[in-house]
């Protein structure tokens, strides 16, 4: 019998921020621990897992006594392999991080008094320790400070208008004048008279997460395996412009990520190419799925703390050769949709994006934002036919996404 | 452990508030993907949230150490500056307890019950052509919470749903078609004909798979009460929330009680004593009761959610939807079990005078700001006043204020969905348990996209 344990330990202080004065001070400490069971001899394991000061051993029973289910595997666990990993730069106390919000909330206001501020501030040190009974001892342990602001336009009846935020390893001098200088031009933009529109085609800066969602779900191996991926069979065929490279990343202090292992004892030692000059290079497999499949697991089974295993992406990241958005906009009218809630994609690709806030550039220079709108598409198109280039973010780049997306798209009034 | 709560005499410290909420959670999760056990899941939990009052400040604090509260409430007093030394006052407790949790409930049955329950579902989605990556589920989620604040208001309440999901994803050809069936219920017997309802739902599917996609514009539209209930939600409930007002003086002419915000006919209601939906929230995490009400009386601004503290801000009445989703984190003002009152009109006479419009049947999720959206799931055209057959909308979008004074036919019952899985998000809290509803509804114009 082989035993795996889990353990998440997640440490964080918060300071809650309403109408830009500190209204709260909290304290959360909470251990997430399993454990799973593996019969060797019969390929079946079972879980078990709980909350707070939970005896392992009592979990491993539980766990024991639930192998009649009948939950199979098919596939080798990591053995003897020993390692630490840890990206905590600095560490907060309660007072300390107040001290650091008071300073945050007196540059914010001093910014704008046009808006009110609600929000927090978080410095929060998380411990994964993956163990098991053949010799696999994980550890990681990585420290975070985020801020997060919701920003409500005083006057306004919207619940928000505008939003600003920093996420980082640590508190960083430059970033955090990046943080302030892009509040500055969301808070202005954000009072600018809208600018007319028409209904028709125009060129659009993504930030990347807004189109990549779908291409996420559709290099997963059980979408792309079972034939509901729009890239079933086409791996290493040419799915987007030949000038789009997508990797995964696993330690990537700028777009703040940090998983050197996944869950099930793969260490990364690269980067993972998914799309290399528009051709499809990768599909995401954890071990079970890469087993069915008579494939090779890529290190990405990711759980929570409660579940088993399945095939989940870390960070990704475009990449290649480049230019600053700032230059790819300089001769027509562009749009940078800033605030886009409650949009999705059908599964042929095609996409809806209703935008309460987007900013209107004209010539490289901004000129005001634009009228609610809703902007529809193909994802497949904008990665093809309507793409025009991926631009290193240079407009907004410490709240948005480092890499923008730049491709015509439908805009709707 | 309301004795234990007791115990601690939290009265007793010279501190403005003080109030703890112990919460004990039994989530259990069976589930089989790809035609095998995927995971078996029963856990339980158990924490606590404590919070002080002192100098016009929060201190917060959640443990799962039960054993470890006194000492949680003198590191936040400390922090507080606020002095250990208790007094010797007596209080008089006025106290509250709502169990609805009864011996029949479904989350009783064995595992191998709830198994065998899945099983004739699965036998018909594992085996469908059709079906690729079929995914089926039961959940419990069970929760009990033990409240006691130095105001001397304790409370105890508990509720257990149960619920069933199973995931389509359809392939023909090129075409793929995604829904989700779903049950929430409290005894086993409330899934009624649960297996027929599902092969219903999945030859339904069928349908949508090579279903025409419609020229994006302004149609009018009927919302099932599924979509109706999101819309409530959404487009103003979360606006009713009255949180988003503080800090900003203008908001209370703007959200002026007695405003016209909405047609004659309309009314939606918060209400978080009905104990058969997953909104249920009897009593908030304040120790405040909760009582039905009206955010919109016959198009009239009539009321908004509120904790104590938005009530004592804006000087109006505390509702009782101060909630948390959780241990981990403090109440803040939340929906309960949101609808739309019923009208007087059968779906048949809400339909017949639309000459070219939607249907709007489920969806995926919904979002609200100043515009909501909802991102739709099963639709049909409606041609000359009768249903006529499956579309694509990807989304349904609207000015949450021009909407509410566009709707112009209510049917005449109001039905209201609970779902255990899921729920709303707010600010870093997500999911809490809601529930929402109405009766059909039909709004003159709606983007659909």
């Amino acid at each position: 019998m082989i035993k795996e344990l889990f353990i998440n330990e997640t440490e964080n202080l918060t300071v809650k921020v309403v109408d830009g004065k500190i209204d709260a001070l909290r304290t959360q400490k909470l251990t997430e621990k399993a454990v799973r069971v593996f019969d060797e001899e019969n390929k079946l394991l079972a879980l078990s897992a709980g909350i707070g000061e939970i005896d392992e051993k009592e979990l491993e029973e539980k766990a024991k006594s639930l192998l009649s289910l009948g939950m199979s595997y098919n596939y080798d666990l990591e053995k003897d392999k020993q390692a630490e990993f840890s990206k905590v730069y600095e560490s907060y106390t309660l007072e300390s991080l107040e001290e650091k919000a008071k300073t945050v909330l007196n540059d914010l206001n001093q910014i704008t008094d046009k808006f009110v501020f609600n929000g927090t501030i978080s410095a929060e040190s998380l411990k994964n320790t993956l163990q098991n009974s053949l010799g696999l001892n994980l550890k990681r342990h990585r420290s975070n400070l985020e801020f997060g602001f919701m920003m409500k336009m005083k006057g306004s009846g919207n619940i928000l208008d505008a939003f600003t935020g920093y996420g980082a390893f640590k508190f960083d001098d430059k970033k955090y004048a990046q943080f302030l200088k892009d509040t500055d031009f969301i808070a202005k933009a954000c009072l600018s008279e809208p600018v007319s529109l028409e209904n028709k085609s125009y060129k659009v800066l993504f930030q990347s997460g807004q189109l990549l969602s779908k291409f996420t779900s559709d290099i997963n191996s059980c979408q792309y395996e079972e034939k509901s991926s729009l890239f079933s069979d086409r791996l290493n065929e040419k799915i987007f412009h030949e000038s789009v490279s997508i990797k995964e990343v696993y330690d990537n202090d700028e777009l703040h990520c940090f998983m050197p292992y996944d869950y099930e004892g793969i260490i990364k030692e690269a980067d993972l190419d998914l799309v290399k000059n528009g051709v499809l290079k990768t599909i995401i497999y954890d071990k079970k799925r890469a087993s069915k499949y008579g494939k090779q697991t890529t290190g990405n089974g990711f759980r929570a703390y409660n579940s088993h295993p399945g095939p989940s992406l870390r960070a990704i990241d475009l990449y290649g050769d480049m230019e600053l958005s700032s230059n790819l906009i300089a001769d027509d009218i562009v749009i940078l949709p800033f605030l886009s809630s409650g949009g999705d994609f059908l599964p042929n690709g095609n996409f809806s994006m209703p935008t309460q806030l987007a900013f209107v550039f004209k010539n490289g220079k901004f000129i005001g934002k634009a009228p609610q709108i809703t902007i529809t598409g193909n994802y497949l198109d904008s990665f093809n036919k309507d793409f025009i280039a991926i631009a290193k973010n240079d407009l907004i780049p410490e709240v948005l996404s480092k890499k923008l997306i730049y491709t015509n798209c439908k805009v709707n009034l | 452990m309301i004795d234990y709560l007791k115990s601690l005499n939290i009265h007793q410290y010279d501190c403005e508030l003080i109030d703890i909420r112990i919460e004990e959670e039994k989530p259990f999760d069976l589930s089989y993907y790809q035609k095998e056990l995927y995971n078996f899941s029963h856990e339980e939990k158990k924490g606590a949230f404590i919070r002080v009052y002192a100098n016009k400040k929060w201190y917060f604090s959640s443990t799962t150490n039960i054993n470890n509260i006194e000492i949680e409430i003198h590191t936040l007093l400390k922090t507080a500056k606020i002095s250990l030394n208790k007094n010797n006052k007596n209080i008089e407790y006025k106290e509250h307890s709502f169990k609805t949790i009864k011996d029949d409930f479904a989350f009783h049955l064995s595992k191998e019950e709830k198994m065998a329950f899945l099983q004739p579902i699965r036998e018909i989605i594992e085996n469908d052509p059709q079906v690729v990556t079929p995914y089926i589920s039961w959940s419990d989620r069970v929760n009990a919470k033990y409240y006691i604040n130095n105001k001397g208001i304790v409370y105890y309440y508990d509720k257990g749903f149960s619920g069933v999901l199973a995931s389509i994803t359809l392939v023909q050809d090129k075409e793929i078609f995604r829904s989700s069936f779903y049950k929430t219920v409290q005894r086993k017997e409330d899934f009624g004909d649960i297996l027929q309802d599902f092969k219903e739902e999945l030859e339904e599917g069928k349908l949508f798979l090579n279903a025409p996609v419609i020229e994006p514009g302004q149609y009018p539209v009927v919302m099932s009460p599924d979509v109706a209930g999101v819309f409530a939600h959404e487009s103003f409930g979360h606006k009713s929330e009255a949180d988003f007002m503080l800090g900003d003086e203008t908001m209370k002419q703007e959200w002026e009680i007695g405003k016209k915000v909405g047609s004659d006919i309309l009314s939606i209601v918060d209400c978080g004593l009905e104990s058969d939906t997953t909104g249920f929230c009897p009593i908030d995490d304040e120790g405040v009761e909760s009582h039905k009400t009206y955010l919109i009386k016959n198009g009239i601004l009539t009321g908004r959610l509120h904790s104590k503290e938005t009530a004592d801000t804006l000087q109006e009445n505390t509702t009782g939807n101060a909630r948390a989703i959780d241990f981990t984190f403090e109440p803040i003002v939340r929906m309960t079990s949101t609808y739309i009152e019923a009208g007087d009109l059968t779906f048949d006479e809400l339909i017949k005078p639309i000459e070219n419009g939607y249907f709007l049947k489920t969806l995926i999720h919904g979002s609200g700001m100043s515009t909501f959206t909802m991102a739709i799931n099963k639709a049909y055209k409606i041609e000359n006043g009768k249903i006529a057959h499956p579309v694509k909308i990807n989304m349904a979008t609207g000015t949450v204020f021009e909407t509410l004074f566009d709707i112009d036919g209510l049917s005449n019952k109001v039905q209201i969905k609970s779902s255990i899985l899921g729920g709303c998000g707010k600010n870093e809290q997500w999911p809490l348990p809601v529930s929402f509803g109405g009766p059909y509804v039909r709004i003159k114009k709606l983007n659909l996209s």
